[in-house]
């Protein structure tokens, strides 16, 4: 028997995803493996990978191998085996392999060691100290060889002076010659980034990333793992091209809202469709009734541990196989499996502090007293504080009575393995963060199974099942501003010289206002959110050909959630109220399931040599039903039954049932020539029960051309990759919020006294449904190209995109004539464009060998610009069809102008004299110096409503994140910064909080505010009740959004296998991390990344008492046994 | 398919409504339930009904454009009275459609569908005599279809007709009894109204004499008894009935009367002119707000204990606050109740019809005994002495309509009709120059300056006309 050289690495396609710590394991081999016949072997993967193999019968002959067991892909076994008797192989079809005699035999090893004297030689493989099983040793140019056992150990009897190869898939093979009989010897892989990245989920299947055509951006599980965050929406962040990720909210487990490629609805949702191990789940929670303004994000109730790769389908023609939902691209999460070997048990913990990154500067007790006085004087009013030497004996810091440093833990604990039929997946994990505002926090208990058995040689069952318990603790009331008990503002606002509790222990209270107190507010509080959610599906996968698979899937996704509210009868934002009427209480009840059943087809026929194809045909029902109730009470006589029981007064009660369904057809080709030219064709039928013509195509077409594989492209340049790509698909969306938009409807209320003089109830016409609506529809282009330099050291993706969204589903007024009561009417009007470039930049910097200094470079840019093209017409008051606007609290919506840009007055100044007054056009309210003077836009002479004017941009011009991580020895670092450039922010809390007109607390910029002594300043004078409107809308309150935050550092060692191998451990690695650390920006509220109504495309980019973000700084450990 | 076929569960769909009685009571129900609306008789036509007349003025911004007759398109009671229309007229349109399918006793399935056909008919005439041509809608609304959604507009002649038959197609269905409801004796009160409306004065005798003769109705015997509305019987046709908190609020007490009893001081809205109260004879409470016994209970007081409930039609509150001081209407004195006032509101009463027939009458063939009865009925009631054929009034056509004028003025001023006549009388004059001596032309040009003719009709509401390409605006607006 000849030796041949192995050739490793890893292939390079894989139809399997890798973990990273992932670990390819067998467990009951031991050194020296016995050799077995090939043509066994052979004969036995066809049958268990459903493959043909075909190879002239001489060629394999008797020839003898040793089964590698590391490797869990056909393709990968053959690369490990097929040298051993010189052979390789061809992969002609993804089913179909040829057999061919090596062209070459390495010399060296034609020359024989077998005579030369054997040395043991024992030790143990480990990436970054984990112990790394299922390793393939073999003696370079031999035969000879082992794998490593479960904590990454070999032994083996090799000749003396012997080259040792180290390989396994996913890592960079190693080369260590051994001198002599070794001993514990340590040999570190590194993994192979390259490797790993290679393999896309696109949905309903995956490709290579040389095979994808279309734009499809991937995150892989290190990515999300590093950021001390609930969910992993919100770890996406600054990951990846084309994802706007947006924490609208520090609060613990609120919704986070992300946006693929821009807004491209206006009153529809703007949310990804996201598809969890083949569920498709949409997260809904921000239209949902619920009870205390809590916005639970369902996206919570997975684990980002547990999550092994997502894959983001960005462009029409990728999203394109899910139909009706997919215009705002979808999200496609894979979560962990288990692998060949014996168990492997992972341990994950963290404990972190987080605090309120930064406090705002607001008046103390005597600054407020004297703003106050000066503004009541000015306002013609009596002062406040008529003595400003003898003042309430109170300086109170609201903010540090309201925040605090608030601990954010995590334990995950897995175990993982399987055998050759059997892999299974179990975790469970404990998350709880506390919210830096007090009385707020999160946390999750969730349990993960994953489970795929081989019965039988040609079906496969398994399960994926992910359960979670999830309580919010909302007790916060963010977002509401101060006038309803909002929390934020109500701290910045609330005056100074009032006391938490006064010396009776009661609530001090704003004497000169009806403003509650924040802390009592918070404390008398109670607001859960408890939610139970299992995702998850069962499935069945049959052979019914070598090269033809039918596949059924049952899935699900239950929720049930429970909102509780209590206000004890202490709240003091009631202390003013009726004695009778103090205490409430609110229930909310809310459940959901949503039922998936798929069965799809997928063959591969035999083309010949050079054509690959894959076709895929499917059919799934998806069927939803929501049953949702409340009700809510007050006037408690005593706080000790916090139950609706316990109140006495009922106020309102609901219940609210709403279904719908889905039925699709679906269908897929994937064609290559010789992996040079690259096409996919997709099409998919969808009937929704939403419209009343239910069903609509969604066809997509992809073309791509590797011309770095034409024979004429210079195969040793520094190009090792090159790649032109271009799509074209059509997608849908059907979310209007209300899911009955298409019916008329009648509804209760309208009441009259009957002829008995009792009231009786009445059913009016309320809503006029349109028969006619279809959802909105995208048309997407995108271009592309992918490069690859220096052997794919730099690999950089640039993507153009075209989408343009028409049919938007737009509230259109009705004339009053036609009695509707709801006087307006979704139609398909409207259309929105938005474009942009994204960069995607990898490199590897420096490569590490042998452990040494590495340092690699993931950098992603993306540019999207956003358009109104087109909102319908509207008679004007001459009669005229002209373009519509829609005007909506800050914003204007506009044909030629994105969504969202801010509509208020522009200030031009203070005005300095009674003279300067007189002159300027004429402005309502009396203006007298010190107030504003507003800019006339339309040149009429006068101020008024008709003046406001396109006052700012939400939108960024760009946005971005750099992720460097650096290894040294057991040392690894990785640096993240992340930042948006060019968006405005409307500081609405500006606006409470230097409106100079009443007992609100102001920001310390307001001691600069006009007097006629301080006349060079843009703050203008104190005035009670604000006469002249220097408070309304206007430029005053937009801020610059930009920003580049340091949004994650972590800093791990991975202690030397020699000092914890005799506590069992096989690896374990320590670290430090921080999150939010450093943010560079100019805007001056309290972080730069807000919007107080995310996820309303035309509202967003305000902030208004939203809960800050907080920095986090964690110690954490990774441990496997 | 099942999975496809979702119907709205939390809502009522119109195809499953109306399989019931239940269904249809409910529907009649609501339609009853648009009067209360804040456009139609809780506040603005009531409050359109007197502001630009002569006998209220106000200082109040939301009613001094009605006041100062220089109304727009956006002029909110402009809108607010044509949508809450519509609201009506949909809700009316809806039991016309369903309702003859739903399988019920019959005698009570004619009812609703008269009630309904009535109900309708009083919203286009309202529309028609503000308005002038509306869009003239039969079907309820039930697709998006512009060309359902958006209807031109029906001449005033074609809607009159179009109210004129559905009034007598709800004559044969409406029942002669229905406590607190639509009757027969409503339908043609309305019908006499609509007649009078349009100078048919033969056939506003006829329907007028429906009501006298069904002996159903009768003037009570005090005036001041009338007020605050609450179904009194003998002399109310039909009322809206308001229950303050529990439905119906009503808003016009609190918005019309002083403070206290109204909840907030504000400026109010329709307060009494000093003409009116002079033309009413009530001249020695401005001068020295002391007391007298006038000859017409209407418009007399007895004393100011009680908080002043021995006024009629209007109160003089002596409040230092200047909101609050001079006179104020007093038809709505229950309890204003911080804008859900329960007190009810007259849409038809019987002194009303007498007074029309005896408008109608006396133009149909002059000063007849007939005439005299009937004008007398209201004369006595107030307490003043009863005509015979030997008074002034008698002398003539246009002295007897001059007394009815003056009767009708006085009986129904702050009802809510006073405008209306004035328009009335105003296309009289038209036709016939001279006929009336107060017209709302004579209040145009007191307040424009100008005799514009256009101001007898309202502009369509802005809010139509930007929604309804098939609309043109009423000229001079």
């Amino acid at each position: 028997l000849s030796a041949a050289v192995l050739l490793l690495p890893a292939p390079a396609a894989s139809a399997q995803l890798l973990a990273v710590n992932a670990v390819a394991h067998q467990s009951t081999t031991t050194s020296p493996v016995e050799s077995v016949l090939l043509k066994d072997l052979l004969g036995r993967w066809e049958a268990e990978y459903g493959v043909t193999i075909f190879y002239e019968s001489d060629l394999v002959g008797s020839k003898r191998v040793l089964p590698q067991t590391g490797a869990a892909l056909l393709d990968q076994k053959l690369t490990q085996v097929l040298p051993q008797a010189e052979l390789t192989f061809k992969k002609l079809r993804p089913n179909y392999y040829v057999l061919m005699g090596q062209a070459t035999a390495s010399p060296r090893a034609a020359a024989g060691t077998q005579a030369l004297a054997d040395v043991t030689v024992s030790g143990r493989v480990t990436s970054g100290g984990e112990g790394l099983p299922g390793v393939t040793v073999v003696v370079k140019g031999t035969t000879i060889g082992t794998s490593t056992a479960g904590d990454g150990t070999f032994y083996l009897n090799v000749p003396e002076g012997s080259t040792l190869v180290f390989s396994s898939i996913g890592f960079q093979s190693r080369e260590v010659p051994v001198t002599g009989a070794t001993s514990g010897l340590t040999v570190n892989l590194e993994t192979d980034a390259k490797a790993l990245s290679e393999v896309v989920v696109v949905g309903y299947g995956t490709l290579s990333r040389q095979e994808v055509t279309t734009s499809v951006a991937s995150v892989k599980s290190e990515q999300i793992e590093r950021q001390r965050v609930a969910g992993f929406d919100q770890a996406l962040q600054g990951q990846a091209t084309g994802v706007q990720v947006v924490a609208p909210s520090g609060a613990p487990g609120a919704g986070i809202n992300i946006q693929i490629r821009g807004n491209s609805s206006i009153t529809g949702g703007n949310s990804p469709l996201y598809v969890i191990d083949g569920v498709p789940v949409l997260p809904t929670y921000d239209r949902e009734l619920s009870v205390g303004n809590q916005k639970p994000n369902p996206l919570n109730a997975l684990n980002p541990a547990d999550i092994e790769s997502i894959d983001i389908l960005k462009d029409g023609a990728a999203a394109a196989i899910y139909g009706v939902r997919a215009a705002n691209g979808v999200v496609v999460i894979t979560t962990k499996r288990g692998r060949t070997g014996k168990p492997q048990v992972g341990f994950n913990a963290y404990y972190g502090v987080q605090q309120i990154r930064k406090k705002l500067d607001v008046l103390n007790a005597r600054q407020f007293a004297e703003y106050y006085n000066e503004s009541q004087i000015n306002g013609g009013a009596a002062p406040g504080y008529p003595d400003l030497n003898d003042l309430p004996p109170y300086d109170t810091n609201w903010q540090d009575e309201v925040y605090r440093s608030a601990a954010i833990q995590n334990y995950q604990l897995n175990i993982s393995g399987g055998t050759d039929k059997t892999h299974y997946y179990v975790g469970g994990g404990y998350f709880k963060q506390d919210g830096i505002i007090q009385n707020s926090g999160f946390d999750r208990f969730n349990f993960k199974l994953n489970f795929d058995q081989q019965a039988g040689t040609k079906l496969r069952v398994g399960t994926n099942v992910n359960m979670s318990r999830t309580n919010t603790n909302g007790s916060v009331r963010s977002e509401l501003g101060l006038g309803n008990s909002g929390t934020v503002l109500g701290t910045l606002a609330q005056i100074p010289t009032i006391p938490v509790r006064d010396a009776n222990g009661a609530y001090g209270l704003n004497p000169f206002s009806l403003s509650d107190n924040p802390v009592g507010n918070l404390l008398e509080t109670s607001n859960k959110a408890l939610i139970y959610q299992v995702i998850g599906n069962l499935y069945g996968e049959y052979d019914i050909l070598k090269n033809l698979k039918f596949r059924s899937s049952l899935g699900l996704d239950f929720r049930t959630q429970l909102e509780n509210e209590f206000i004890t009868r202490d709240y003091p934002g009631t202390s003013r109220a009726d004695a009778s009427t103090r205490g409430s209480g609110r229930t909310g009840t809310t459940q959901q399931a949503i039922w998936l059943w798929e069965n799809t087809v997928t063959y591969n026929p035999s083309l010949g040599d050079r054509h690959n194809l894959q076709l895929l045909a499917g059919q799934s029902v998806q069927e939803s039903n929501r049953f949702a109730s409340n009700a809510s009470v007050r006037g408690y006589a005593s706080n000790a039954v916090p139950y609706l029981s316990g109140g006495t007064e009922r106020l309102g009660t609901s219940s609210y049932e709403e279904e719908w369904g889905l039925t699709s057809l679906f269908a897929r080709a994937i064609y290559n020539f010789d992996e040079r030219y690259l096409a996919t064709l997709s099409v998919r039928r969808d009937g929704t029960s939403r419209f009343a013509d239910h069903f609509g195509y969604f066809p997509a077409v992809a073309l791509g051309w590797r011309i770095s594989k034409e024979s004429f492209f210079p195969q040793s340049g520094p190009v090792s990759d090159l790649k032109l790509r271009g799509s074209f698909g059509i997608n849908g969306n059907q979310e209007l919020g209300y899911t009955y938009q298409t019916f008329s409807s009648y509804s209760v209320g309208s009441n009259y006294t009957g002829s008995a003089g009792t009231i009786q109830g009445g059913i009016r016409p309320d809503r006029i449904g349109n028969r006619d609506l279809k959802w909105e529809t995208s048309n997407q282009y995108n271009v592309g190209v992918d490069f690859g330099l220096f052997n794919d050291r730099l690999t950089l993706s640039i993507d153009a995109y075209r989408k343009r969204s028409n049919d938007l589903l737009l509230s259109v007024p009705l004339p009053q004539s036609t009695g509707a009561q709801v006087l307006d009417i979704i139609q398909n009007v409207g259309s929105v464009e938005n474009k942009g470039l994204e960069f995607a930049l990898n490199t590897v910097n420096v490569e590490g060998q042998n452990g040494g200094f590495s340092w690699n470079t993931n950098l992603n840019l993306s540019m999207n610009r956003n358009k109104v093209l087109d909102l319908g017409t509207l008679a004007n008051d001459q009669n005229q069809q002209v373009s519509r606007t829609i005007i909506n609290g800050s914003s204007i919506t506009q044909v030629g102008q994105p969504l969202g840009v801010f509509y208020g007055h522009k200030v031009q100044g203070i005005f300095q004299s009674a003279d300067e007054i007189a002159a300027a056009p004429a402005q309502p309210g009396n203006p007298q110096p010190g107030d504003i003077r507003f800019v006339d836009v339309n040149g009429d002479n006068k101020i008024n409503n008709d003046d406001r004017t396109i006052i700012g941009n939400p939108n960024p011009k760009a946005q971005g994140g750099v992720t460097n991580t650096f290894a040294f020895k057991g040392i690894d670092l990785s640096v993240f910064f992340q930042g948006s450039f060019g968006n405005d922010i409307y500081n609405a809390n500006r606006q409470a909080l230097e409106s100079l007109t009443g007992p609100v607390n102001q920001l310390t910029t307001v001691l600069d505010r006009w007097t006629p002594t301080n006349t060079n300043t843009d703050i203008p004078r104190a005035v009670f009740n604000d006469p002249n409107g220097n408070g309304r809308l206007s430029s005053r309150w937009i801020e610059d959004g930009s920003y580049v935050r340091l949004k994650n550092v972590t800093l791990g060692y991975t202690l030397p296998t020699s000092l914890i191998n005799k506590v069992r451990v096989s690896s374990l690695r320590i670290y430090v991390s921080g999150q939010n650390l450093i943010t560079w920006t100019d805007y001056t509220g309290y972080d730069p990344e807000v919007s107080a109504d995310p996820f309303s495309s035309t509202g967003f980019g305000r902030d208004f008492g939203v809960y800050p973000q907080s920095r986090t700084y964690t110690i954490g450990l990774n441990a496997s046994f | 398919c099942d999975v496809l076929d979702k119907q709205p569960l939390p809502t009522i769909a119109p195809e499953n409504f109306f399989q019931s009685a239940d269904d249809a009571e409910a529907a009649l129900t609501a339609a009853y339930d648009a009067l209360q609306a804040t456009g139609l008789y809780s506040q603005d036509l009531i409050t359109v009904g007197e502001m630009p007349s002569d006998n209220c003025t106000s200082t109040n911004g939301d009613v001094t454009t009605l006041d100062r007759i220089n109304w727009t398109p956006t002029t909110s009671q402009v809108g607010n009275i044509w949508r809450d229309s519509y609201l009506g007229i949909n809700r009316a349109n809806a039991i016309l459609k369903y309702v003859p399918n739903v399988s019920m006793p019959t005698e009570r399935k004619n009812q609703i569908l008269g009630e309904a056909y009535f109900l309708r008919s009083l919203h286009y005439y309202n529309l028609v005599r503000l308005y002038g041509a509306v869009p003239l809608r039969l079907a309820p609304t039930e697709t998006g279809d512009p060309s359902v959604i958006a209807l031109p507009r029906t001449s005033s002649e074609a809607v009159y007709a179009q109210i004129v038959a559905d009034l007598n197609t709800a004559d044969g269905l409406a029942p002669a009894s229905n406590p607190n409801r639509i009757t027969k004796g409503a339908v043609n009160a309305l019908l006499t109204k609509v007649h009078l409306t349009q100078r048919q004065w033969g056939e506003a005798v006829t329907a007028a004499n429906k009501v006298i003769n069904s002996g159903t109705y009768s003037l009570l015997p005090s005036f001041k008894g009338l007020f605050p509305a609450e179904n009194k019987a003998p002399e109310t046709i039909l009322e809206v009935q308001n229950q303050g908190n529990a439905d119906g609020n009503n808003i016009l007490p609190d918005l019309i009367l002083p403070s206290p009893p109204a909840t907030y001081s504000f400026p109010k809205f329709n307060i009494p002119t000093a003409e009116l109260l002079q033309y009413a004879d009530t001249s020695s409470f401005l001068a020295g707000g002391g007391r007298k016994l006038n000859a017409d209970k209407r418009w007399t007081l007895v004393g100011r204990t009680n908080a002043g409930r021995d006024y009629a039609s209007f109160v003089y509150s002596t409040n230092s606050n200047a909101n609050d001081n001079g006179p104020f209407v007093y038809k709505w004195p229950g309890a204003p109740n911080a804008f859900n006032s329960p007190d009810n509101t007259y849409i038809l009463r019987y002194a009303d019809v007498l007074l029309m027939y005896a408008e109608a009458a006396n133009e149909q063939s002059g000063p007849s005994a007939d005439v005299l009865a009937k004008l007398n009925l209201i004369r006595t009631r107030a307490g003043l002495e009863a005509l015979t054929t030997t008074s002034p009034q008698y002398a003539s056509k246009k002295a007897m309509r001059d007394e009815i004028d003056r009767q009708r003025r006085l009986e129904l001023a702050f009802e809510g009709e006073r405008w209306y006549d004035l328009l009335r009388y105003a296309r009289h004059n038209q036709a016939e120059p001279g006929a009336h001596a107060v017209t709302a032309l004579n209040l145009i040009q007191q307040n424009l300056n100008r005799s514009d003719v256009n101001y007898l009709l309202f502009p369509l509401p802005q809010a139509e006309i930007n929604n309804n390409a098939q609309l043109q605006q009423n000229p001079g607006y």
